[in-house]
């Protein structure tokens, strides 16, 4: 009997790790799971974890979007992924919000966001619980949210951030998830975020990217609103507490 | 052995029933079947097939069977039974679960959705897509056959309210890298493409794909959009949504030959708006797909390399002969005939270049010849032919046995709601015709990512003996110069 055929959607950061499977299948170790996401190390440099995660998950940037979510160690073969059970079929591609070339000029007061005096990611990467620690999700909120507005700090934000990851010292997860913040690919909920606070009103917004995980939204929230308030050309209000 | 019976009281789907028919129709001794609700439609279709139909209205369903012996007949008749009490079951639904909304305006109030399909007969379709429209929806429309008084009056309802409607006719469609009707696997990228021909689409999409150049939307207008009558309206505000897209930074236009003084008015129209906007509009002297296919990528600032091909067999015993070209795509027949005719002279075809050059109401072949099966005269009651390619196969055999058959020109069209595997469907056929000495030329439009797999496609169709061409005006030269300058005559 042939293998269940799984369709799914890829986010376009799996292409190279999916097209090159067609040439050397690649096993894929799971490093963690949770009930909507199942996440795997790929050893690769372009994509270091590949998350499959159904629906009605928060999908991070290299996210395969599908009904159902593989069981233990899979292989990457021929542009799909499988468990011996089931393949996952690539029928749809997706690329993941990266927002970029906006102003911070009138940057939204959002006043449910605690302010950041500084940010120094070497002190930040891996600090806190769960999957995401919290002082991660502030790092890769800042590095979006920087990028999107072109960031004077950036730069230096970027090294200090990889020196970090170099030092693998953070959760399997967050390192994808930073790894992509590096290039300013973002959650969907956060790009909104970053976007309708640049635009001057991010009520609706704010409340979608307050809700993701326990303490997640808040703390990209605070990263973000960080790089958009300290920008030297913005004017804002910025959060609560700022200046 | 024959049994036709009207059954009142019973409504199945049309899909349930189609399924129904091609089971019972599996069965061995079964010569043919059809059960279906009892429109004109399929009441002719049933007698075409050589039944006695007697009157009906379309609240029947009719079952009509043909087989080999009594025994196979009854059998036959247990199975529709058995299929039709399984279609027919309920689907478990838990307590207090609200009814299903019986309007497309009250499905659209339930969710978030932007996007209708309305895939009914043509002559219903109109009434559910300004449902759609009204509702607020980018309305796709995949019905054919519906009144072109009703296009224009529902494209323009859409103006008004600022959705497009993709259609009628529409078959091919991908927003925001979702595809809808025939539509095959591409990447994201920066080219957005305005069509008015699916397959023209397909072609180009499967080319970018290969290229290395993603495509951000595919928005269908449907086959008469370029009309004097319809005028572009579509097309013109499908140009103005993708000017507003971020995602696309490059517009194509393609088309089947359009309206001159259409394609005039868009060409203005789309000068005025900040993306540039290239055109494939097929035509006597104009760029065929592949080469528009180049200069969108070169556009793109991508690298453009010739699409792959694999050698075939060249036949040793008919190079004197007509060249016969079976399509399942429209535009991809078009493309052909265009190029064919100008190196060969008229090809005679049931989509003529020239009106002069139209084949016969029995399609029989006249020197060179090209069919396009996909043509809504010989898909009525019939799946299209990207899904079930049997009526091509019998033609394909049919012209292995006519002695003026000189070479075989095919389209193999891939990708989401096409046939599972066509090169498996044509491989016996393909044999048939290298070994009686006819040459095979075919052109694969697919991509990597599509469910079919296409180097596995191409592998099987090749293996077969048959030439295969990722470009389908490369395949059509191809099949030209196999010809040769004396086939066809007589």
């Amino acid at each position: 009997m042939s293998p269940r055929a799984v369709p799914c959607a890829a986010s376009s950061l799996l292409a190279g790790l999916l097209d090159d499977s067609r040439v050397q299948p690649v096993r894929l170790m799971e490093v963690a799971r949770t009930r909507v996401s199942v996440h795997y190390d790929t050893g690769r440099d372009d994509v270091p974890v590949l998350c499959v995660c159904t629906p009605d998950a928060v999908r991070l940037p290299a996210s395969l979007v599908a009904p159902a979510l593989p069981d233990g160690e899979v292989t990457a073969q021929d542009g799909t992924l499988a468990d011996g059970t089931a393949t996952w079929l690539v029928v749809r591609w997706w690329q993941p919000p990266r927002p970029r070339g906006l102003s911070p000029y009138a940057v939204a007061p959002v006043p449910t966001v605690d302010r950041l005096e500084d940010l120094r990611p070497l002190d930040l990467v891996g600090l806190g619980p769960g999957l995401t620690p919290c002082g991660d999700d502030i790092v890769a909120g800042a590095l979006v949210g920087a990028s999107a507005v072109d960031h004077p700090r950036l730069a230096d934000w970027r090294q200090g951030t990889r020196t970090a990851l170099r030092a693998r010292r953070t959760t399997a997860v967050s390192r994808g998830l930073l790894h992509h913040a590096l290039e300013g690919y973002a959650i969907a909920p956060l790009a909104d975020f970053i976007s309708a606070a640049c635009a001057g009103d991010a009520d609706q917004e704010s409340e979608a990217l307050l809700a993701v995980g326990h303490s997640s939204g808040a703390a990209l929230a605070a990263g973000a609103l960080h790089a958009l308030a300290t920008h030297p050309a913005g004017r804002s209000a910025g959060y609560r507490g700022a200046a | 052995m024959r049994a036709v019976e009207l059954r009142r009281g019973s409504y199945v789907d049309s899909v349930s029933l189609m399924q129904v028919s091609r089971r019972v129709s599996g069965l061995e001794g079964v010569r043919s079947a059809v059960v279906a609700m009892a429109t004109d439609l399929n009441l002719d279709l049933a007698a075409g097939l050589g039944f006695e139909v007697p009157p009906a209205s379309p609240n029947e369903m009719l079952v009509a069977v043909d087989a080999a012996s009594a025994d196979v007949l009854d059998a036959a008749l247990a199975e529709v039974d058995t299929a039709l009490g399984e279609s027919a079951r309920p689907q478990a639904s838990g307590f207090g679960d609200a009814p299903a909304p019986v309007t497309v305006r009250a499905a659209a109030a339930r969710t978030q959705a932007t996007v209708a399909l309305i895939s009914t007969p043509g002559q219903y379709a109109f009434a559910d897509a300004v449902d759609a429209v009204d509702a607020g929806l980018h309305t796709m429309v995949f019905s054919d056959n519906v009144p072109l008084e009703q296009e224009v009056a529902l494209k323009d309802r859409a103006a008004a309210a600022g959705v497009l409607v993709m259609g009628p006719d529409c078959g091919t469609a991908v927003l925001g890298g979702v595809g809808l009707g025939f539509a095959n696997v591409v990447r994201p990228g920066p080219v957005g493409i305005v069509a008015a021909s699916g397959t023209g689409a397909q072609q180009l999409m499967t080319l970018l794909d290969g290229a290395g150049v993603g495509v951000s939307h595919c928005l269908g207008v449907g086959g008469r959009d370029l009309s004097a009558t319809v005028a572009g309206r579509s097309t013109r505000q499908a140009l103005d949504l993708l000017d507003e897209d971020e995602a696309t930074s490059l517009v194509v236009v393609v088309s089947k030959p359009p309206e001159p003084s259409v394609a005039v008015a868009v060409r203005e129209h789309a000068a005025g708006l900040a993306t540039p906007v290239l055109f494939a509009l097929l035509g006597p002297g104009e760029p065929d797909l592949t080469t528009t296919a180049a200069t969108v990528v070169a556009a793109a600032g991508g690298t453009w390399a010739a699409p792959e091909h694999w050698t075939g067999a060249v036949g040793s015993g008919r190079r004197a002969g007509a060249l016969r070209g079976l399509f399942a795509g429209g535009t991809l027949c078009d493309e052909a005939m265009l190029l064919a005719s100008a190196a060969l002279g008229p090809v005679r075809s049931n989509i003529p270049l020239d009106p002069s050059w139209a084949l016969g109401d029995d399609l029989a072949s006249v020197g060179h010849t090209m069919i396009d099966f996909g043509d809504d005269r010989l898909t009525r009651g019939r799946p299209h032919p990207m899904i079930d390619g049997s009526q091509r196969v019998q033609r394909l055999l049919a012209e292995v046995e006519d002695p003026t058959t000189g070479v075989l020109l095919l389209d193999v069209v891939l990708g989401l709601n096409a046939a599972p595997d066509p090169a498996s469907e044509l491989a016996g056929p393909l044999h048939a015709a290298t070994a009686a000495g006819i040459p095979v030329v075919t052109s694969l439009a697919g991509t990597r990512d599509d469910p079919q797999g296409l180097r596995e496609q191409a592998a099987r169709l090749n293996e077969a003996g048959a030439w295969v061409f990722l470009s389908n005006a490369a395949a059509a030269r191809c099949a030209v110069e196999l010809t040769g300058p004396s086939g066809g005559d007589g």
